[in-house]
């Protein structure tokens, strides 16, 4: 299915990859021309004492700054209003975001919100942003949601209990300081969410039907990544060598992801999160080997090379040995991290089943799924994974 | 590539990795900033200036941008104006100007032309204001503005007002006066001829005519004065054919027995030298129709009066009549008149001239004289 000569293009930030990254938050504002920096963080964040260097580098190179932390994990259309008026407010004119998924795809809905002074809701979809924003600098301080590199910004919408995907090359940050030394303080719950939620970026973004030669170069080096490194990393929480592995496969499935987009398995989860506020790199380790099974048929070549990446044999072995090895490759991986529950468990119940897979198929990351599903298709998959 | 002495490879190397101070991709943000500080700092003068100011697009009307201080006077928002054109504020009556000379800049494409009008702009609550509005073409790409700069000038309207009613006033004041000088000269005239009627004496009566003739020499050109436009000057030759013909009514003598020619510049003449000049011309034609014919003689008048450009005038009074005695001498004179004329020519710096030829003729020059200062 793939043609080497087909169209594609690879879009990816400035950014700057290993100890003490976030360091040069200071000189990067500077440069940009950075007089008062909005600060997009949660409290959690900031109780860990995350934000304070990056406060001490903008000191040091005398740039004002307000901080914005009224974020909770999925974050609301509310908030980013709220944020963005306080943006405006503030008369502030540059965005660094310190945190997860959460505060980094605030911030960028902060920032596109106050450019264009528009609802946040009007960005849902691909393309719908008119005027890029403010300058906006992201420091990681997870392994996983990449939105730190990434086109796109998930935002939740309360009232119609969904998370909109908006999905625009104006979301890309101008610079990313990936610095692993941040994810030093991730407890071991947080560190396996944001582990499967690489693992799913990978995985999708090498069998989505936008992938390219470049993003699935990415896409293959983070799948080994964190095959190799999560279930260590999750043992040895405070090994800077093993954070460092992951915040780099991290990095390699957000520039593959970001490119090539998503499929099924993020459709989904996005569904699940926005009715149900679960976290999301838990909802992708609770799709991922049903969708797998379901997706295997459109690229099973694909399927075959994610299978060596996990360091399975599977050589000369039919589609369908191919497709049973992987998924049990997952669930394995999924036990030694302790996700040995299902759907059910975290409180989905078979009446909601409708309803989810609707809103799934009304997400953007269906559209470069390798299979085209139908409503009922994707009602047996959450069916199966109840 | 090259590599300085000075920089050690570490540092270079830094630097290709991108780590370096000035390791920085292209970006047009820190300068758009610097330009946006430009401008808000630009906005700020515009907006706290007093002068009301516009950007209008031409042809259509619609304001492009307006600065504070219009939106103020005028009582509008910024966004509303934004939607309003150049009709909504101005006033109806003032429009079809306002339109000729905004066309005559845009058809002309004049656009180093500057134009200054006063108009009346309307503001949102109907109340209009006098402005004085200095109008401009520009141009920007391809679509032509016009920049509108509204100066108040109300309390200019109103001083200019007290002016010109304080003007008026002392326009009617001097009216007043002029005509009650009037007023007051033909009371005393009426009283000479009054008192002209109680005496038998010939000589006396005489007298009393020629006095009240001289006041209501005087007293003509305070009429004339109150009845001309400016109160400072009169029409000189239409005075002087009021007097000649008041004075031969006055001595009864019919015009066809002394045939009046009149030739005169039309010459306007200021209070000053009209008194002295209307006096000498009462003398002198008095003089004429006293001595010159005899005896019912018939006979010809003329006066005349010219203006050069060299700023003199003459008047020529003459007569074909029996002439003045041989052995009379101007300046030995002892007849009141003719004394009288002697130093009101005095009085004007002028020269007089007695000629003998066919009868008499005195010709004077003189000039207008300068108003002095009284104190």
């Amino acid at each position: 299915m793939s043609n080497i000569v087909e169209l594609r293009k690879f879009v990816a930030p400035e950014f700057i990859f290993g100890s003490g990254a976030r360091l040069l938050v200071g000189r990067y504002a500077k440069n940009f021309g950075a007089r008062k920096v909005l600060i997009v963080t949660d409290p959690g964040i900031l109780a860990m004492g995350l934000v304070d260097p990056v406060l001490d580098a903008l000191k040091a190179e005398g740039i004002d700054y307000e901080i914005y932390s009224n974020i909770k994990p999925n974050p609301t259309a509310h908030q980013v209003m709220e944020g963005a008026e306080f943006y405006l407010n503030n008369n502030c004119n540059f965005i660094v975001a310190v945190g997860g998924g959460s505060p980094m795809d605030c911030a960028k809905a902060i920032g596109i919100v106050s450019s264009n002074q528009r609802d946040v809701h009007e960005f849902e979809g691909v393309d719908k942003v008119a005027i890029p924003s403010a300058p906006l600098i992201c420091i990681p301080t997870t392994a996983g949601s990449a939105a730190d590199v990434s086109q796109f910004a998930i935002i939740t919408d309360s009232e119609r209990k969904l998370k909109m995907a908006i999905v625009s090359k104006t979301v890309v940050p101008d610079v990313a300081l990936i610095d692993p030394e941040t994810t030093l303080t991730m407890d071991k719950a947080i560190t396996i969410a944001t582990g499967f939620d690489v693992l799913s970026h990978a995985i999708e973004a090498y069998v989505s039907n936008a992938s390219s030669p470049i993003t699935d170069l990415h896409a293959l080096e983070a799948i080994r990544l964190v095959v190799s490194n999560l279930i260590p990393a999750i043992n040895d929480l405070g090994n800077i060598e093993l954070r460092g592995k992951m915040m780099l496969s991290s990095l390699n499935a957000g520039l593959a992801f970001s490119n090539a987009s998503l499929g099924l398995v993020h459709a989904m989860a996005h569904s699940l999160g926005g009715l149900l506020d679960l976290s999301h790199g838990e909802c992708n380790a609770l799709l991922l080997d049903r969708v797998v099974e379901f997706n295997f048929e459109a690229e099973s070549e694909k399927y075959k090379e994610i299978a060596r990446a996990f360091r399975l044999e599977v050589d000369g072995l039919k589609d369908e040995d191919v497709k049973m090895a992987l998924t049990k490759g997952i669930m394995d991986l999924k036990d030694k991290a302790h996700v040995n529950y299902s759907l059910k468990h975290v409180g989905v119940r078979g009446e909601d089943i409708p309803e989810l897979a609707r809103k799934a198929m009304n997400d953007a990351c269906i559209i470069t799924n390798p299979k085209r599903p139908s409503q009922s298709d994707v009602e047996e998959i959450f069916k199966n994974a109840l | 590539m090259r590599s300085d002495s000075d920089d050690n490879w570490d540092s270079i190397r830094e630097k290709i990795i991108g780590l370096g101070e000035q390791s920085i991709r292209k970006s047009y943000y820190p300068e758009l900033q610097q330009r946006l500080s430009e401008l808000e700092r630009f906005r700020a003068l515009l907006d706290e200036t007093n002068e009301a100011i516009f950007l209008c697009e031409v042809p259509s009307g619609r304001f492009a941008d307006v600065n504070k201080s219009a939106c103020q006077q005028l009582g509008y928002s910024s966004s509303q104006m934004l939607g309003m054109r150049v009709d909504d504020i101005i006033a109806p009556d003032k429009m079809e100007e306002m339109r000729t000379i905004i066309f005559s800049l845009f058809d002309g494409k004049h656009l180093q032309n500057r134009k200054t009008i006063e108009t009346v702009i309307m503001g949102g609550d109907s109340s209009q204001t006098n402005v004085e509005m200095s109008i401009s073409l520009v141009r920007f790409g391809d679509a032509f503005y016009t920049v509108m700069v509204a100066h108040d000038i109300t309390e200019r309207k109103i001083f200019e007002d007290a002016l010109k009613s304080s003007l008026r006033e002392k326009e009617v004041l001097i009216k007043e006066i002029h005509h009650r000088v009037k007023n007051n000269m033909q009371i005393i005239s009426s009283l000479l001829n009054l008192q002209k009627q109680y005496v038998n004496d010939e000589e006396a009566v005489n007298v009393l005519k020629e006095s009240q003739n001289r006041v209501k020499s005087m007293a003509m050109i305070h009429e004339k004065l109150y009845k001309s436009r400016n109160f400072s000057e009169i029409n000189f030759a239409d005075y002087i054919r009021s007097l000649v013909s008041d004075l031969f009514y006055s001595y009864g003598v019919d015009s066809n027995r002394i045939r009046t020619i009149i030739v005169l510049d039309e010459v306007m003449m200021g209070l000053e030298t009209a008194i002295p000049c209307g006096l000498i011309v009462s003398e002198l034609v008095t003089n004429t129709l006293k001595y010159a014919f005899p005896h019912q003689e018939e006979g010809e008048f003329r006066i005349e009066l010219h203006a050069y450009e060299d700023g003199f005038y003459e008047l020529i009074i003459s007569d074909n009549g029996v002439g003045i005695p041989e052995n009379f001498d101007l300046d030995e004179t002892e007849t009141l008149g003719l004394q009288l004329v002697k130093s009101l020519v005095n009085q004007l710096e002028g020269t007089v001239e007695l000629i003998r030829e066919g009868g008499t003729m005195f010709k004077i020059r003189f000039k207008e004289l300068e108003y002095k200062e009284r104190i």
